[in-house]
């Protein structure tokens, strides 16, 4: 039994040494560079697994440098550099510490690690030969000459050098830093050998920007996360992250991260307080990552994420539709609106606000004078106004923005609140009343026809009647000059009726009263225009003339042409005063002189 | 203009004039005057429409239509015409009569009077005129 466990456990070893041996190839042990630090007394480098203090710097002659290091924060290790003869120290032949500088309480110093690390990345897969075959790379050849039993003679032709090498099966050989052959299998049967190459891999560094928000207010912070992709073949090691911002502050300006394996990303949270701007605007941050593969060869990559960052002031209005009570008297509209508008100051200081709104032209507001409303906002107070407001007439409305005013380092500055969105509807009743007659001048005896339009311009059909006044100077002839009945929603109905002229003169026809009831029982009354009305009489032959000339253009022409008599309604007793009044005046005036030359003589010669 | 309401008018008119001038020279000044006013309202008085409509008859229009001039305006000139010419006539009629009066006056006192004066004036000019007349030949 324990021979078939043993049995078992070296078949299942054997099927797992293969792949080791395969990525054996491709990794080296060598000393991965971590990063290059800059470390004052009490600073730390964090690195993956160890952390590197700065336990004191002497500035002595020869400055030197006590360093702690500590394995998952547990102390393990004291010990003291120089920037001279011993400026290089290996802990447990894992960690190499090279101190570049200890310079002005700082040292500089570049860590590595020592770590078994994917370097190699195929450059020619897997190829079969056969002898004689050749296959070229970049700057080498590689030559299969022959097989001799289990033996793979080939020639490498790199960099104008010949090397002619023999090659079991599994064998590897690296000839340069760039250039690495592998013998992967020898095929004694078939007399293929199967040969790949690799070259050495490169990491490559993918931003990418996850959950920008689409504007920050003016007192949060542009928090979003930097996601850093490795896109590369091998690791990337000391990965720094700057954040800069001309329109901010970055709370982390730099951020570090060991090592990121090809394919894997590394998630970053950028966070920059943006400075206070009146007016809506977009910052840029700037984001450069820079990392080093095992040579310490330094890759890097840059994005700039565009933000908006919304003005210190904020205003919002929202519009509510409500039904009136039914017991409401009034007659009219059945909604009424309720707008709410809400500012706010998102800076740091207090700001004078004037907050403005319009109304559609057919809405009043209620209990307001205006809706103009100045207000003090102190250092992030929110307020709102709440008003109500209703329509005068039934039918469809939109809300525009409110707009809100306010003044920062002596400029203007405005901002209008979102869209409303939608179209409110009123219903209700509303009746327009039209009075008109076929002539506003008629002879004694002659008819006219008034005529009554009645428009139900709501969408709630409405009882109404009237009865007309037929004033004494007219008399009724015939048609509708009174009716009840229902008007529907829309529609419009006209009453025409005839009257006759009794009496010569100028009158007003009376107003026509509407009695309205709607559906709810509410009642109101609608009243017409008074119309003016010139009765003349009929006898009077000069009044015809006058109508005639009355519209032409050149009426003193007509006038001269005429001969008639110009007033009609002189009586018999004003024409004898005024005659008498004319005799009596010109007898006075020509009476004058010689009265005066009587009395003159009268008194002289006596 | 219509002729015929023109020469009707002015014959009417020209008939006014002529009766009260010879109630004037041929029996009373006062009572000229006071045919003078009486006629135009008793004709007023008894067919008041016809003579309304006859003063308002516009016979024509002067200044370009700016100065309309009925039969009730020519009535007015005749009045102040004849007006003029009965108080003048008047006037003068006392005038006359009172420096004839004081010509015959038995105490001598005022020998020359007012007519006599003016007849010297008059007759004094007329001599210097002819005087300057005569030297100029």
């Amino acid at each position: 039994m324990r021979l078939i466990k043993l049995l078992l456990l070296t078949i299942i070893i054997t099927v797992f040494i293969n792949p080791v041996n395969s990525t054996a190839v491709k990794d080296e042990d060598i000393w991965i560079y971590q990063g290059s630090f800059e470390l004052g007394t009490g600073e730390r480098a964090y690195l993956e697994g160890y952390t590197v203090k700065v336990d004191e710097i002497d500035n002595a002659n020869v400055p030197t440098a006590t360093l702690l290091i500590y394995t998952n924060s547990v102390f393990m290790k004291s010990f003291e550099v120089d920037s001279g003869v011993n400026n290089e120290y290996i802990y447990d032949g894992e960690l190499k510490i090279c101190v570049e500088s200890i310079e002005n309480s700082k040292i500089s110093m570049e860590i590595y690690k020592h770590k078994s690390e994917l370097v190699w990345v195929t450059d020619i897969p897997k190829t079969a030969f056969k002898t004689g075959d050749s296959l070229s790379g970049n700057d080498y050849r590689i030559t299969l000459k022959g097989i001799d039993e289990r033996v793979a003679n080939v020639v490498v032709e790199l960099d104008g050098e010949e090397y002619e090498r023999t090659y079991n099966s599994g064998d590897y050989e690296k000839f340069t830093e760039d250039f690495m052959i592998n013998i992967v299998y020898i095929n004694k049967n078939t007399q293929e050998v199967f040969i790949e190459t690799l070259k050495p891999g490169e990491p490559q560094i993918q931003i990418d920007i996850g959950s920008l928000q689409e504007s920050y207010e003016q007192n949060e912070y542009v928090e979003y996360e930097l996601v850093v992709t490795n896109n590369g073949s091998i690791p990337l090691h000391g990965i720094i992250l700057t954040t800069e911002c001309d329109e901010g502050e970055a709370e982390l300006v730099t951020q570090q991260h060991s090592i990121l394996e090809p394919g894997k990303k590394k998630k970053f949270q950028i966070q920059v307080k943006p400075d206070a701007e009146p007016v809506t605007r977009d910052i840029t941050i700037t984001a450069s990552v820079e990392g080093y593969d095992y040579r310490g060869n330094e890759y890097n990559n840059e994005k700039d994420t565009e933000a908006t960052i919304n003005s210190y002031i904020s205003i919002e209005k929202n519009v509510i539709s409500r039904e009136k009570a039914s017991s409401d008297p009034e007659f009219g509209t059945e909604q009424y609106f309720q707008i709410s508008i809400t500012v706010g100051n998102k800076a740091d200081f207090q700001t004078v606000v004037t907050v403005t709104d319009v109304l559609p032209p057919e809405f009043i507001p209620d209990d307001i004078d205006s809706t103009e409303w100045t207000m003090a906002l102190a250092a992030g107070e929110t307020k709102t106004i709440n008003y109500f407001a209703s329509s005068t007439e039934p039918g469809d409305f939109t809300f525009e923005p409110a707009t809100v005013v306010w003044k920062d380092s002596g400029e203007t500055y405005t901002m209008q609140s979102n869209q409303i969105e939608g179209i409110f509807h009123v219903s209700g009743s509303r009746v327009i009343l039209q009075k008109e007659i076929s002539s506003s001048y008629m002879v004694v005896g002659e008819t006219i026809d008034v005529i009554l339009k009645v428009t139900n311009d709501g969408d709630r059909d409405i009882d109404i009647s009237f009865r007309e006044d037929i004033s004494d100077e007219l008399s009724y002839v015939s048609g509708d000059s009174e009716w009840k009945g229902t008007l529907k929603a829309g529609t419009t109905k006209e009453f025409t009726y005839t009257v006759k002229a009794e009496r010569a003169g100028e009158y007003y026809l009376p107003e026509t009263e509407l009695s309205l009831t709607d559906e709810d029982g509410r009642k109101d009354n609608v009243v017409s225009d008074e119309l003016f009305l010139y009765i003349d009489d009929e006898a009077t032959e000069i009044e015809e003339n006058y109508e005639d000339t009355y519209n032409q253009i050149d009426a003193s022409a007509t006038y001269s042409g005429d001969t008639s008599v110009a007033d009609p309604d002189i009586t018999r007793t004003e024409a004898i005063g005024f005659m008498v009044s004319s005799f009596a005046s010109l007898f006075v005036i020509i009476a004058i002189v010689p009265t005066f030359a009587y009395l003159f003589i009268s008194r002289v010669y006596k | 203009m219509n002729f015929a309401a023109f020469i009707g008018s002015s014959m009417l008119f020209a008939l006014f004039a002529i009766v009260v001038l010879f109630v004037l020279i041929n029996m009373s000044s006062r009572l000229a005057l006071i045919i003078l006013l009486v006629i135009p309202i008793a004709f007023i008085l008894v067919i008041p429409d016809i003579s309304i409509a006859f003063l308002s008859i516009e016979q024509m229009s002067l200044a370009n239509g700016l100065v309309p001039v009925n039969n009730f305006h020519i009535l007015l000139m005749i009045w102040s015409t004849l007006i003029g010419v009965i108080l003048y006539t008047e006037f003068l009629t006392w005038y006359l009569g009172k420096g004839k009066r004081m010509k015959n006056n038995p105490d001598g006192t005022m020998k020359v009077g007012v007519s006599a004066t003016l007849d010297k004036s008059v007759y004094d000019a007329i001599g210097k005129a002819r005087d300057l007349l005569n030297r100029k030949k």
